[in-house]
């Protein structure tokens, strides 16, 4: 299993990817704003780091997450879950 | 920040609609005139963005069943099914239904969107999951966030990333729901049924299939049929609004259970139960489904047909050839001028918006009927032609 900060790490990669600004992707960042990126293209984006991390992010959890941290938050909680 | 500041990104887009002077989404039928024409801004206007697939709005077997209907048991039910809004004809429906799917059980709902939402809604709760296709429909979405059970989406008809999903949930996979649609509305293609049927059989789990825009499209009563997968499929949902030309929706199924759904399913409990002459022109176009093939024979050709003309055209469209046909645009100006340029022809298609359409694209969405002629199909075939030309006119100018 990956550290927390590997995690991190990866997640932003994945992120970093796909910002149409020249935003540095980071804990802080928010996902639609700040990444330039539309509702459409982060649900995109999503099954991206759900296959990254061999996961899938439930649709329940989305409305409370704004920036990568929250993201990050919810990745944890799923990968100690096994799911 | 107030009640209404929701609403001020709406407002900027509705005001920038405004501006170009294209109402897209305020289209009155001043005066409906058969299956495929209508009176719309002052002039005849070929329809093919209605979903009356089979064309049967003025089948006079439909027109006459209801206008006996509402002439011997009145204008409405006025109550809940579970209350005073049965009739003896709702019972009567549901077992045509049922016999129709050759399915132990049918629920009749009042509308298609509600039989989704009522479905999933009492069929799940905050224990369950529902596994969906990425496209399905804005009913499928609400009664899976009305259940409150944990929602998971796959890769729009792609079985390998299903499995992929059911795989991750472990032991949880064989009591999931899993949800696809048999023709999906906004690209007019299908799921694959065999290989989704696959997927569930290897994991376990319900298979829950939404014959909305198939059913009477497809064989007689959709991809289940067509794919020969009765024995998968354990929930069928769907309309009447569509191929039938009335409104309201039902879910069959083989499952004892399914009687039980009733009363726990609220948009089924607090809302008013189907009209009597509605049940009636429903029943009608049932039995004229069950006819035979020739309205199907004919919508398909009439699909095939503008499929054809557009794809010559250069419109980058769906998939596959099918009674919806959807040309895909990267740019809004676009389409929104080519919808003008068609209305002004007098052509009606659906203009559809992101985040309503697959991967952020604008849409003009045709869905073809039986009723429409070769000439009708030829017509909207040149009027998205000339509406072409005049657009890349004054784009290059």
């Amino acid at each position: 299993m990956q550290s927390d900060e590997e995690n991190l790490s990866k997640l932003c990669r994945v992120l970093q990817q796909h910002a149409k600004s020249d935003v540095v992707v980071s804990a802080d960042t928010l996902l639609a704003s700040d990444l330039g990126i539309d509702s459409v293209q982060l649900m995109e984006v999503l099954l991206e780091v759900e296959d990254e991390f061999d996961i899938s992010i439930p649709l329940n959890v989305l409305p409370n997450v704004y920036s990568v941290n929250d993201l990050y938050v919810e990745l944890q909680k799923l990968l100690g879950d096994g799911r | 920040m107030s009640l209404f500041s929701k609403f001020e990104s709406l407002a900027a887009r509705r005001k920038a609609l405004d501006e170009s002077g294209a109402q897209p989404f305020n289209v009155v039928v001043e005066r409906i005139l058969s299956p495929t024409e209508a009176i719309v801004d002052g002039r005849q206007t070929i329809l093919a963005g209605t979903n009356n697939y089979l064309g049967l709005t003025f089948h006079p077997e439909c027109v006459e069943a209801a206008r006996e209907a509402v002439t011997l048991e009145g204008t409405g039910t006025t109550g809940s099914r579970m209350a005073n809004g049965t009739f003896a004809s709702h019972v009567a429906l549901e077992r045509d239904i049922a016999d129709f799917f050759g399915r132990r059980g049918a629920i009749v709902f009042s509308t298609g969107y509600l039989a989704n939402l009522g479905i999933l809604s009492a069929l799940t709760d905050r224990d369950d999951v529902i596994v969906i296709d990425g496209d399905c429909h804005a009913s499928i979405y609400d009664g899976c966030q009305m259940s409150g059970a944990e929602v998971i989406r796959f890769r729009h008809n792609d079985a390998d990333d299903l499995a992929k999903r059911l795989r991750r949930l472990g032991g949880r996979a064989a009591n999931a729901l899993i949800v696809v649609e048999g023709i999906y509305s906004m690209l007019g293609d299908r799921a694959p049924m065999v290989e989704i049927a696959a997927v569930k059989r290897e994991y376990g789990g319900f298979l829950l299939v939404d014959e909305a825009h198939s059913l009477g499209v497809l064989g007689e009563r959709g991809l289940v049929e067509v794919a020969d997968e009765h024995d998968s499929v354990d929930f069928i949902t769907g309309t009447f609004s569509k191929s039938l030309g009335a409104t309201g929706g039902f879910c069959v199924s083989d499952l004892p259970e399914l009687d039980l759904i009733r009363a726990s399913s609220r948009p089924y409990v607090f809302t008013a139960s189907m009209c009597p002459s509605v049940i009636a022109s429903t029943r009608a176009a049932l039995r004229v489904l069950r006819r035979g093939p020739e309205l199907r024979d004919k919508l398909w050709g009439n699909a095939s047909r503008l499929y054809d003309r557009l794809s010559k055209l250069g419109l980058k469209l769906g998939p596959e050839p099918s009674p919806v046909i959807a040309a895909m645009f990267a740019s809004v100006d676009e389409a929104l001028a080519l919808w003008t340029g068609l209305l002004e022809r007098g052509i009606y298609v659906n203009l559809v918006f992101p985040p309503a359409t697959p991967n952020g694209s604008y849409l003009l969405r045709c869905s073809v009927s039986a009723a429409h002629t070769f000439s009708q199909i030829d017509q909207i075939g040149a009027a998205f032609a000339d509406a072409q030309k005049d657009y890349a006119t004054s784009s290059a100018a």
